[in-house]
This record gives C-alpha cells, sequence and structure tokens, in this order.
C-alpha cells in the first residue's frame, strides 16, 4: 500500500479508530493491531512475501532470546548465534537483491579470462522494503550481542517493532533501543503530538505528490534522450533529480514519522535539510541519517573508525561510503555514486575539518544567510547533484557520456516540454524555489514548523492538503523510489 | 482527543471551502453535462456547448458543442447536400472526441485534408457505444441518408456486447434529486469524483476481485490464436451480420484481431500512427496527433477507393 493512494486514505482512519477507541485500554491488543494492520499493509503489495518478514521476526526473536542466554551464562556461542542470525538474514537480502549481479559479474569475470560459466539468471522479484527491515532485526541481534540491549520476551511487541508499517518499507531504519521501549509502554493520546503528526503527514505528502511526482515525467524523459538535449536541459535534469529523491525520500520519511506520532510514538529524524550543507561531510549527517549512523554504529567503528592507522582509517571511509552505495542496489551505478562520495569526503577528513558545521545555516542580515554559506552550499548542491546522475543513470557509460553531454556547453534553444501535461516547465521552478525557502526559514529558525498558533496551523494545514490534492497526478499513484532498495 | 477530532472536523470544512474557491478561481474541475432523452437516445443535451475538464490541474481543457442530433460536433447534422462528399464516422469516445477542441475533431481534420469546400464529415461519437448502438445508428442517421462513405471505428470489446449503451434505451436521464443537485453545484466534489477519479477507484476497491481477474484473463484470451472458436463465440455475430459490406471498419491494429479481419467480409482501414500520439496518463484517448493520424488514414482510403462514392464525379478533387 502507497502512502499518496486512495487504499492508504481509507485505511488509516480505520485504523486510527481502532487503535484509539476500541483498542487504546490494552497495549497488547493495540500491539497486535499494529502487527497485523502492518502485515495487512505489506501484503497489499504481495501477501507471498509476508512469509519472509514472519520468518525473519520469529528467527530474530528466537535468537535475542537465546543469545542473551547464552551471554549470562558466559558467553560461549555467542559469536555463534550473532554469525546465525548475520548469514541467513543477509543471506536472504544477498539472494534476492544482489544473486543476478553477482551472478553476471562472476560470468563477465570468467568470460574474461577465457572461461565459459553457465548459469542462467533467475527473474527474481525484489520485496520491497527488505534492506530496511533486516537493518532493523541485524541491529537489534548486534545490539544484544554488545550487551546494550536486553532482549524482549513480548513476541507480538517485537513483531510490531520490526513491521510497524509507517517505516517498514523506507524507512526510517529504526534501533531496538529507541523504538522497542515505546511499543512496550502504554501510549497516550497526545492533541499536540497529533497535530504534529498530520503537519509532518502532510509535509511528506506535498513533497512527494506537488514536487518528486511533478517532476517524474520530465527526469525520465531527459534520462532516456539525454543525447537529444543540449546542456542546460540536461542540467535541468540533473537537478530535478536531486529535487526529486530528496521529496520522494524525505517525504517518506516525514510521512513515517507523522503516522507514529498519530500513535503516540516517535521515529528518528533521518533527513534535516541536507541541500543546506556547506560541505560533504555535512551532507552525510544531514541524508538518510537513519542509513549513514547504522553503517557508522555497526561497520565503521567496528572496523576502528577513524581511529586506526592512516591508510587503514582512509580504507574505512572508502568501505562505508562503497557499502553504502552497494546498499542501495545492485548496479555498480550505485557503487560509483558510492565511491564519488568516498572522494568527495576524503580531502576534508584528512584536513581533519569534517567535523565542521555541525550546527546549522544561521539567518544574518534582513533573515539572508552569509555569502560565504551560500557559496559553500551551491558548492556542495553542484557536486552532490552530478554525483546523483550516477544514482539515476542505467550504467555507467550512460553517466558518463551525460555529464560529458553537460560540459559540451551546447546551450541551443530547445523548449522542454513536461511529457505529463505537455505544457513548458513553470510550476516545477515555483514549488522547487517554494521548497527551498520554506525549508530555509525552518532551518534557520525564522518560522517553526509545528506553529502553535491554532489559526497559523489550521491555515498551513489547509493549504498543504489542497496543495496536495490539485497536483495529484490523475494516473496511478507513483511509488516512492526508495522502495526498490 | 475531543480537541483533535474538533481540529479535524474544522480543518476538512477549511480544505472543503479553499478547494472550492482554488478550483473555481482556475476553472480545474469537470464540469457536468447536461443529458437528454432525444428520439428515445439518450444523449447530451443538443445545442448546448462548453468546456470539458480532465486531469489534476485541468491538464485536459477543450471546447466542445453539442449539435442538434446529440453529438459533439461543431456542425449540426442537417440533410445532405448531393454537391458534397458526405462521408459519416461512427464509434465510441475516440470519435466523440472530448480529449481535443471540437474544431480539431477527426471530421473537421478529415474535411481539412480532403477538401474544406466540397467535404462534409458527420461524427457520430459516443463514449462506451458499442457494435449494437454503432447498428442503430446506422439504421436511424445513416440508412435514411445517402453518405458516400461510412466509416465505423472498431475494437473487439465493441463486437462482444449484445446491449446498446446509448441508443434507443429510453429516459435514462438522472433525476435532478437533492444529493445531484449539491453535486453539480459543488466543485470539490466533482473535481474528487471525475477529475481525481476517486469513484471509479472506489467502486474498483470493493468491486469483486476474482470477478475482475477473470475478465482481463478472457480480454487477454481473445488475442491467442488458440481462442478463435472462443472468439466466434464471444462477438455479437447476430448483429454484424446485419452491417451492410459497403461499411468500411477503422480499426487500430493491436485493437482488432486479425482473425475477424481475415474472416468477415468488410472493408478495413488500419490507423497508421505517423505523428506521434500523445496521451496523458489518465486518458490513453488520442489527441491531435492521432485524430490527425486517424483522419489522414481515412483520407488516404478515400483516395484509394474513389469510386466507393454514390457519384465518384462529384468535383471533389480526391
Amino acid at each position: 500500500m502507497l502512502f499518496n493512494t486512495l487504499d492508504f486514505a481509507l485505511y488509516l482512519p480505520i485504523f486510527f479508530i481502532l487503535y484509539w477507541f476500541v483498542f487504546s485500554k490494552n497495549i497488547r491488543l493495540q500491539n497486535l493491531l499494529i502487527l497485523v494492520g502492518s502485515y495487512v499493509f505489506y501484503g497489499w503489495w504481495d501477501y507471498r512475501f509476508l512469509a519472509l518478514i514472519v520468518f525473519s521476526t520469529v528467527l530474530d526473536f528466537i535468537i535475542g532470546i537465546r543469545l542473551y542466554d547464552n551471554i549470562k551464562r558466559g558467553g560461549k556461542s555467542k559469536k555463534l548465534y550473532l554469525l546465525l542470525s548475520l548469514l541467513i538474514n543477509i543471506g536472504f537480502l544477498g539472494f534476492f537483491k544482489y544473486y543476478n549481479f553477482f551472478l553476471d559479474n562472476f560470468k563477465n569475470a570468467f568470460s574474461f579470462f577465457g572461461y565459459e560459466f553457465t548459469s542462467s539468471s533467475l527473474n527474481i522479484i525484489l520485496p520491497v522494503g527488505i534492506s530496511f527491515y533486516t537493518f532493523q532485526t541485524l541491529s537489534y541481534t548486534i545490539d544484544i550481542y554488545r550487551e546494550k540491549l536486553k532482549p524482549t520476551k513480548n513476541f507480538i511487541a517485537f513483531g510490531a517493532f520490526v513491521s510497524f508499517f509507517p517505516q517498514l518499507v523506507a524507512g526510517p531504519i529504526e534501533r531496538a533501543s529507541n523504538l522497542l521501549p515505546q511499543i512496550l509502554s502504554q501510549r497516550v493520546f497526545s492533541y499536540e503530538k497529533s497535530k504534529q503528526g498530520i503537519r509532518l503527514i502532510l509535509w511528506g505528502l506535498f513533497k512527494k505528490v506537488a514536487i518528486a511526482d511533478a517532476l517524474a515525467p520530465s527526469v525520465d524523459e531527459i534520462f532516456v534522450n539525454y543525447s537529444i538535449y543540449p546542456s542546460h536541459i540536461l542540467i535541468i535534469g540533473a537537478v530535478f533529480f536531486a529535487f526529486q529523491i530528496y521529496c520522494d525520500f524525505s517525504g517518506y520519511s516525514d510521512i513515517a514519522r507523522g503516522l507514529a506520532k498519530l500513535l503516540g510514538l516517535e521515529l528518528m529524524i533521518n533527513f534535516n535539510f541536507p541541500y543546506f550543507s556547506r560541505s560533504i561531510a555535512e551532507f552525510w549527517r544531514k541524508w538518510h541519517i537513519s542509513l549513514s549512523t547504522w553503517f557508522r554504529d555497526y561497520l565503521y567503528i567496528p572496523l576502528g573508525g577513524s581511529r586506526v592507522s592512516f591508510l587503514k582509517s582512509i580504507r574505512n571511509v572508502f568501505i562505508i561510503f562503497l557499502v553504502s552505495g552497494f546498499w542501495h542496489g545492485a548496479n555498480w551505478t550505485f557503487i560509483t555514486w558510492g565511491a564519488i562520495h568516498a572522494f568527495l569526503f576524503i580531502p576534508s577528513f584528512l584536513l581533519k575539518n569534517n567535523r565542521k558545521n555541525l550546527n546549522d545555516v544561521e539567518a544574518g542580515r534582513f533573515y539572508l544567510p552569509a555569502v560565504k554559506d551560500v557559496v559553500k552550499i551551491l558548492y556542495t548542491f553542484s557536486v552532490v547533484t552530478l554525483a546523483w546522475i550516477f544514482f539515476r543513470a542505467s550504467s555507467i557509460d550512460l553517466a558518463i557520456d551525460y555529464i560529458s553531454n553537460i560540459f559540451s556547453f551546447d546551450f541551443s534553444s530547445v523548449v522542454f516540454y513536461n511529457p505529463y501535461d505537455n505544457q513548458v516547465l513553470f510550476k516545477e521552478y515555483i514549488y522547487i524555489l517554494m521548497l527551498i525557502i520554506l525549508e530555509y526559514l525552518f532551518i534557520s529558525n525564522i518560522v517553526n514548523f509545528y506553529s502553535k498558533n491554532k489559526v497559523t496551523g489550521l491555515i498551513v494545514d489547509s493549504i498543504l492538503f489542497v496543495l496536495i490534492l490539485i497536483n495529484n497526478p490523475v494516473s496511478d499513484s507513483l511509488s516512492f523510489i526508495y522502495f526498490q532498495f | 482527543m475531543r480537541g483533535f477530532i474538533k481540529y479535524i472536523l474544522i480543518w476538512f470544512f477549511t480544505v472543503f471551502v479553499l478547494l472550492e474557491f482554488t478550483l473555481r478561481l482556475f476553472d480545474l474541475s469537470a464540469n457536468t453535462m447536461p443529458t437528454t432523452s432525444l428520439n428515445n437516445d439518450y444523449v447530451f443535451k443538443p445545442n448546448s456547448s462548453g468546456t470539458w475538464i480532465r486531469g489534476g490541474l485541468a491538464e485536459l481543457k477543450n471546447y466542445y458543442s453539442i449539435n442538434n442530433l446529440g453529438y459533439n460536433s461543431s456542425i449540426n447534422y442537417n440533410d445532405l447536400s448531393e454537391n458534397d462528399l458526405n462521408i459519416a464516422l461512427i464509434g465510441d469516445s475516440y470519435i466523440q472526441g472530448f480529449q481535443t477542441d471540437v474544431r480539431n475533431s477527426i471530421g473537421r481534420q478529415l474535411e481539412g485534408i480532403i477538401n474544406p469546400n466540397k467535404t462534409v464529415v458527420h461524427e457520430f461519437g459516443r463514449a462506451g457505444a458499442n457494435i449494437v448502438d454503432y447498428h442503430k445508428v446506422y439504421k436511424q442517421f445513416i440508412q435514411p441518408k445517402n453518405y458516400d462513405f461510412v466509416f465505423i471505428l472498431i475494437t473487439d470489446k465493441d463486437l462482444e456486447r449484445y446491449k446498446p449503451s446509448y441508443m434507443n434505451r429510453g429516459d435514462r436521464v438522472p433525476k435532478k434529486d437533492f444529493t445531484r443537485k449539491i453535486y453539480d453545484l459543488s466543485y470539490v466534489l466533482r473535481y474528487l469524483n471525475i477529475n481525481q477519479g476517486i469513484g471509479t477507484h472506489f467502486s474498483k476497491l470493493i468491486s469483486n476481485g476474482p470477478e475482475s481477474f477473470e475478465r482481463i484473463a478472457q480480454e487477454k484470451s481473445i488475442k491467442s490464436e488458440t481462442s478463435k472458436k472462443e472468439y466466434i463465440n464471444r462477438i455479437n455475430l447476430e448483429i454484424i451480420n446485419k452491417i451492410p459490406d459497403d461499411i468500411i471498419f477503422i480499426h487500430e491494429k493491436e485493437k482488432l484481431s486479425d482473425y475477424f479481419i481475415d474472416n468477415f467480409n468488410f472493408n478495413f482501414v488500419e490507423i497508421r500512427h505517423d505523428l506521434q500520439p500523445f496521451n496523458h496518463g489518465f486518458d490513453s484517448h488520442w489527441n491531435f496527433n492521432g485524430r490527425r493520424n486517424c483522419a489522414t488514414s481515412i483520407a488516404r482510403y478515400i483516395r484509394q477507393n474513389p469510386k466507393r462514392a454514390s457519384q465518384p464525379n462529384k468535383g471533389v478533387d480526391l
């Protein structure tokens, strides 16, 4: 089920009424509702893949308890339990997501050396959200292994944690230490929190429906037929994709956080205005925070992080960026995207100024940011956008071609029509500008996103809803990009 | 919780008012087209006109004009002149053509291509019409007159129907009860129902899923070679046999079975999409280019078969 569909618009009120009016006094029933509701939500797409989530849940629930018992008895077999969880969870992920990639690359490698490797690719459907819930259950087991977390013996609560529908298919990737205690505690309805939830849902939907979906047809057209377009159209295509992927993914995260608030729960912030970053390091502190902190805590730090020899610390930076790229998809384009970010990050890492800009951009005179900050923001956005071309392109060759065509400096006069409505681009620019201005007002605290003024809040929520309704594409609702990861 | 529910209700009311205002200001909502019963046919109200709007941001916004017989056409259908080349086009929504300005319809384009001063095209298009309607249109409007060419746009789906969708269906004009009046007055309700297709989506959601799957499977099987017998059983042979053989069927390659083309003694014109037809995601009908392709294909046929005209020497330069 997609958040931007009528199905979900009907599902949510039913769920909300059952949650707060029927089962509110019994936390076990509330959690059971979350579990069943989440399975319905997921099964709406393809009920067959529910078996994977159920299996993963049962496996990590049992391993968590056994692992903890083992640790209490001295921990002789604790590595075995951890290994079992890692192998099975990553095994599933590897099979569904990377099987064909590895097979094709093995074939290519063998044929390069003159050998024939015969094995046919499988027609594998990637289960939606597998990367997200696998990482979520993995963090649970690893935290128990590290003795940072006690396992729960409440299977319903654990199942609800793994499959919690607001963030099941595209994050944020929650840690058990944050979400599980909330699921295990009695929830109390909060008027303010619910209003904040609605604001977040509307803001997320606005970004998804009015911006990401509006940009999608132009981006698709430009990336498919890039060879016929002059440089400035290709730049527009790349910039549009930068905003499309941001609005799509951060929109989903906002909706997820808003839904959780409506249910009395808090999810972590996944995006913190990343396009206002003044360096790549800052960008990665603000983009897909739940994934980058996951890799930091479960990969980078165990590898030694920056507290190892110079060469090893460089290696660790590369590993984390390459793995991050590979997590997004089984394609060399994603790995290249990760590598580009690693190369962009390394200079600041070497100069030890990657911990700069820990605070957000601030408003100066006339509510404007400092010129120095604007220049840095523009530079960071430009390099991030160039890297996005590899992320979006279907092959590395195509991405290189695309970038070469940009630098051919062909600015011949071509009018680009949005393939969706056959109109010249206009509202797309307006909405992007609106987004930039609003985000700047939020990040610099000139405007409070959760305005407590009742009338202002009502007007903002109403305007957002109207904008969503009049911008909703009438054709089938577009899926969220990060579902494929 | 009470405060929250109050907030939700006030918020929904505010959204309704704001959306109503926005839709009226920018004219984004689909209009209700008046219908009537004319000679027992359920048609659009004759001699009415307006703007046909579809899409979330009114991506499709076209002028329409309903003529004296209730069809979308910029001309009235009166007696035919013997000096003109008279052509009739019968079909469904593609011929009805709300997706382009009525002045750019297939008929008007066809007249322009052949000879604007000596050609008259009458378009009998109605959304959802089928072979039974086409036959009734033929009997009621075409047969009494002396058209030089009669074309029917046809698909496999049209041939499968046994009941007319609008011809001789009696008085089926919806009663204007209170809820209908509210609906007609409200831009928001029409916008959500028609432009955003919520009504259709909702009925799909509650309709019987397995039945729908079965229907899709049947529609797909029509194309397969093994289902020729099934195809014959499915199509309305009784009506097809009543259609005179001087009728020319227009079709798109994908939408009419080769079996029908090869085994029935009619003339066929396949629409060649020389120009790239542009469709909106939410409306797969032809736009200007698609209609141009249709008009060009028909004109090509007429030029190749001038002798089919009742009086080939009408002076029309084919």
